[in-house]
């Protein structure tokens, strides 16, 4: 369990109207999906009765089902699957948003206000389907609104030697039934087999992800992982017509040689590793298993080097906004993250490596279940920060984009 | 919710032989416009412009005005010369889901397997105003009798009396 609400928590921070009318040039939809994202949401009953389990992609909830996730009227996806509030009625600190029924719409409610109308999402027509191996293909390929993504390896072996996994995971503890698991790793069979299903669905796909826990055995530290990688994308690409197919991976920080294989044995198109905390002391507390295995400026020079195997633009590093903040040993005040995060993140760029945030959650099963997040305020100048930096040094945004992902708000104001 | 439309503005709309042109400012707050490839009139009374380019400057402004509240411009010229003014905010940027996906493949039909639809943009309509130049004139003749070049109301010529 997370920690309880804060019941005077709306006293000490600026609300979501304050801040509404404090940055009017920021996208009101990015501030509310920064915010939801934050703080998480429940379901009334109303709002539970307008799902439909043969329409809409489904979580349990209760003895009932939610929806996995929420877009916006402007197509900015709200996602909440990672909001453990959702599933498992944890809370973190904040009173999460309300979805209820208006007028018969669907509407985002807090304090009694309602934010604007929200929309469910819709599963993909394999998602009832079954592999000839007997697995349900949700369970091989994800989907969000407009992507699909699939992770090869569901445990991260970062959490092999205890206390080294990164301490605002909730995945890593929960991947441990997988390890050593026939289906530890994805099976390149059965992805071909649902990529026969996404064919079938026109209109559908924008792009695809790939991602996973850390594997880090072979020659060289992490090559099982990179061929698990070139084994997916392989089987992905078995459905295209063009070497090259819109897509990501979000892996470990592989080596040059590593990376030229990966752009060159697959349809590979955009490259992602995460740095997850801009501030080297602060990276090797919060994430002690990457920073063991490489360092903070290897991550990065190894971000250099991806951009010149895969160009400007098509490279991003990401960081779980807020912890670096934690206590103890976070920084103190919200002024002083944000000086940090801006002067990595200029460095980072002026090599050419894109910027995105994902918004931290506290979830349960992580070692930082106790903490609290930043305020909004904090979001939203980091958000725009980072936007602002990604224009000065004309970083295309297009690898991560809304429909591609949309986790990422300093990225989701890029559309104007 | 739109507000009730003349069944004129419903044929201009649903008549492939209209040309319609979109305009809607950005965050310069310069406008930008564009002739629709496809607009249609929806159930509910909203209009459906359908953008085919991701990274166009409309869909951008359209963005801008969904983000902040701003209204756009339809223009409508029908194949008889007769010219309306639709003035919208929209809506919903449609991309994904079954509705989508059903307009996604109804466009291709009509338009080609290589036509990319990105958005059905689904705008409520605030008011609508013809500007064909006979009713526009008649209408400024009307409402703003003194706006004119005098000679129109010059007598041939003025009497010694």
């Amino acid at each position: 369990m997370a920690v309880e609400v804060d019941k005077e928590w709306r006293k000490k921070e600026e609300s979501y109207w304050e801040i509404l009318k404090k940055y009017p040039t920021v996208s009101p939809f990015i501030i509310t999906q920064i915010d939801v994202q934050r703080r998480g949401v429940v379901y009334t009953d109303a709002a539970l009765d307008k799902v439909d389990a043969k329409i809409h992609q489904v979580d349990p909830y209760k003895d009932r089902v939610a929806p996995s996730s929420l877009l916006l009227r402007d197509g900015t996806s709200i996602i909440t699957h990672f909001t453990f509030s959702t599933s498992k009625k944890t809370l973190n600190s904040r009173e999460p948003y309300i979805v209820d029924v208006a007028d018969d719409k669907i509407v985002l409610v807090d304090d009694d206000r309602i934010i604007d109308e929200v929309i469910y999402w819709e599963k993909p027509k394999f998602y009832d389907k079954k592999t000839s191996f007997g697995t349900p293909m949700q369970e091989v390929v994800d989907a969000r609104p407009q992507r699909f993504s699939l992770s090869v390896s569901k445990y991260c072996h970062f959490w092999d030697k205890p206390g080294e996994g990164c301490k605002y995971c909730g995945i890593g503890a929960a991947g441990a039934k997988y390890k050593g698991c026939a289906n530890e790793r994805v099976n390149p069979e059965e992805i071909k087999e649902v990529m026969k299903e996404i064919l079938k669905e026109k209109g559908r796909f924008t792009g695809v992800v790939l991602t996973g826990g850390s594997i880090l055995s072979g020659d060289e530290l992490c090559d099982d992982e990179l061929d698990a990688y070139i084994g997916a994308l392989q089987a992905i690409g078995t459905a295209f017509k063009t070497k090259k197919f819109p897509s990501q991976v979000n892996s470990t920080a592989l080596s040059e040689r590593q990376l030229i294989r990966l752009y060159e044995e697959t349809g590979l198109t955009s490259y992602t590793t995460d740095l997850e905390v801009f501030n080297e002391e602060i990276f090797k507390w919060v994430c002690p298993g990457k920073a063991a295995h490489i360092s903070f400026s290897e991550w990065k020079k190894r971000l250099y080097q991806a951009v010149e195997i895969f160009g400007k633009g098509q490279v991003n590093t990401g960081i779980v906004s807020g912890v670096e903040l934690a206590t103890p040993y976070g920084f103190k005040t919200e002024e002083e993250a944000l000086k940090a995060d801006f002067e990595t993140a200029e460095e980072l760029a002026s090599h050419g490596v894109g910027l995105k945030h994902d918004v931290w959650n506290v979830v349960p099963n992580s070692i930082f279940f106790k903490q609290t997040t930043p305020s909004l305020d904090y979001y939203v100048r980091l958000t725009k920060g980072f936007y602002e930096i990604m224009q000065k040094y004309g970083i295309s945004t297009e690898m991560d984009n809304y429909r591609k992902c949309s986790m990422h708000a300093s990225i989701n104001l890029d559309r104007i | 919710m739109s507000l009730d439309i003349t069944e004129e503005i419903e044929k201009i709309i649903d008549d492939k032989e209209t040309v319609s042109v979109i305009s809607a400012v950005g965050k310069n707050g310069n406008p930008v416009s564009q002739v629709g490839k496809k607009l249609t009139l929806w159930e509910d009374g909203r209009i459906a412009y359908y953008e085919f380019l991701e990274s166009s400057q409309l869909q951008k402004n359209l963005v801008y005005s969904i983000w902040f509240g701003k209204e756009i411009i339809i223009s409508l010229i029908g194949k008889d010369g007769k010219n309306y003014s639709v003035v919208g905010k929209p809506y919903q940027a449609l991309i994904a889901g079954h509705v989508f996906e059903a307009e996604y493949e109804k466009t291709q039909e009509e338009f080609g397997e290589k036509t990319d639809l990105s958005t059905v943009w689904l705008i409520d309509i605030v008011r609508v105003t013809e500007d064909t130049y006979e009713v526009a004139k008649e209408r400024e003749e009307k409402e703003h009798p003194y706006l004119m070049h005098m000679d129109h109301i010059y007598k041939e010529e003025i009497s010694d009396e």
